[in-house]
């Protein structure tokens, strides 16, 4: 049994779309890197982009705020959190199986800060009748969160205007729960509000989602809860927002993490790829290329006779098997 | 990480030199020995009379975790309230990738030598 994850939304906070500068920037880059060569046909321009014209390009992360899509081998899937992204995945829907799908959406809801719930009102599933949306969260407020962003004055369509049925739940943060054939375990994290982890199990698949988490260094240990909470996932998602002095300093207790210490919770639980999410709206393209290298580093500095983690970042679009 | 404080004890050794505290720190600081790092830390700078700095020197420190890492935010802090200053030398090698890489040096006066240092929290 496989499970494929796609990312439609990474970024964290705000979406943050690329302002024009930056474009030019780019297309600046792109061209200096060019020879002759790589543009005297479709075929020869194909081939640059496919090598990231030459080199010179970095990741390119996006600016869709958190929005994850889980399918397991049995065409079943779940969607982790109504980010921006919720948008675009929403598009991908309509293109791929029409107005209405003959499956119900399964959404897991980390929290209901903006950034996580912004992506609901322009989920065009839910404005069509014959379409069901089911939305689970540990928070008992999560409808009224929902509901709230619909009305006036933040927004001109009335949460009762929308066609499907949208139904919510309320998840025990204590219990293991079954959704739409994924097992589901939350496990609550250090965030204003409160956040929550879900790892995920289907067949011999298990992921671990982990958004919008602080963790306190001098927590970290084998005994931590968390470190048990992820022990020998496939893949963990982690907030890697701030830089570790950030988050002992100016930014204690905003409720996020950092490349250092998702390297240092992943060695102990033993996981096999740490994928970072929920990027700094501030951070550029290369800098989060910078950020993924430096946790590199520090992972092959703290490995010892460990298992290696894996570490990369995610962006809008990526798409994982495991 | 593995719990190798044993192999590498944590010894802090600190010196007065003119209106400055230089201790030397030498070993591995994680998780295991944080506490005992934050409260030698505390050991040292509780002896600084007002305005008197304090000097970190990591060159014979062998690795740093976050859990230390966060023990000098602490001093940091207490420190401010009193009006001395640190300030860190001796960093090199993986040390050194640690405090770029967590960014930590950022929050901390960095000096090449413990007299280029010891100027920094004590002019």
């Amino acid at each position: 049994m496989a499970m494929k994850i796609k990312f439609w939304g990474t970024r964290g906070s705000i979406p943050t779309p690329a302002m024009p500068e930056a474009r030019i920037d780019r297309i600046r880059t792109i061209l200096n890197a060019a020879t002759p060569e790589n543009i005297a046909s479709p075929e020869a321009v194909d081939a640059f982009i496919d090598s990231g014209c030459g080199g010179a390009l970095p990741t390119i992360y996006g600016g869709n705020t958190a929005c994850v899509h889980v399918a397991g081998d049995d065409g079943r899937d779940l969607l982790i959190d109504f980010g921006s992204g919720a948008r675009e995945y929403a598009g991908h829907i309509l293109r791929t199986t029409g107005p209405v799908s003959s499956e119900p959406f399964h959404v897991l809801m980390s929290h209901l800060h903006w950034d996580h719930i912004m992506g609901f009102p322009f989920f065009v599933p839910a404005y069509i009748p014959g379409n069901t949306v089911h939305i689970y969260a540990c928070h008992p407020d999560a409808e009224a969160a929902f509901r709230r962003q619909h009305g006036a004055p933040s927004f001109p369509v009335p949460f009762e205007v929308l066609g499907a049925d949208v139904r919510f739940h309320t998840l025990d943060p204590t219990e293991t729960v079954e959704i739409n054939g994924f097992e589901v375990t939350p496990h609550l994290l250090h965030h204003a509000g409160d956040a929550y982890a879900f790892r995920i199990k289907q067949g011999g698949s298990d992921i671990v989602y982990a958004s919008d988490g602080e963790h306190k260094p001098h927590l970290i240990s084998d005994t931590y809860p968390y470190v048990q909470f992820i022990k020998d996932t496939d893949l963990l998602i982690f907030d890697a927002q701030y830089s570790l002095a950030e988050t002992v300093s100016v930014k204690e207790d905003w409720g996020h993490s950092s490349n250092f210490v998702g390297v240092e919770l992943a060695l102990r639980g033993g996981v096999g790829k740490l994928v970072f999410i929920h990027h700094e709206p501030l951070n550029s393209d290369e800098k989060l290329d910078e950020i993924v290298a430096e946790a590199r580093q520090i992972e092959r500095m703290m490995r010892e006779n460990r298992p290696q983690v894996h570490v990369s970042a995610a962006y809008d679009g990526l798409e994982l098997e495991l | 990480m593995t719990d190798q404080s044993n192999q590498s004890p944590l010894t802090v050794n600190a010196t007065k030199l003119n209106k400055c505290w230089i201790a030397q720190i030498a070993g591995r600081v994680d998780h295991t020995n944080a506490t005992l790092f934050l409260t030698e830390l505390e050991g040292v700078t509780s002896q600084l009379a007002e305005r008197e700095g304090i000097v970190l020197d990591f060159s014979g420190l062998e690795f740093i975790t976050s859990a230390g890492l966060r023990g000098l935010v602490i001093a940091q802090k207490k420190l401010g309230d009193s009006g001395s200053k640190l300030a860190i030398t001796g960093l090199t090698g993986t040390v050194a990738d640690v405090f770029r890489i967590s960014r930590f040096d950022t929050l901390f006066p960095v000096a090449e030598t413990a007299e280029a240092a010891s100027a920094l929290v004590t002019g």
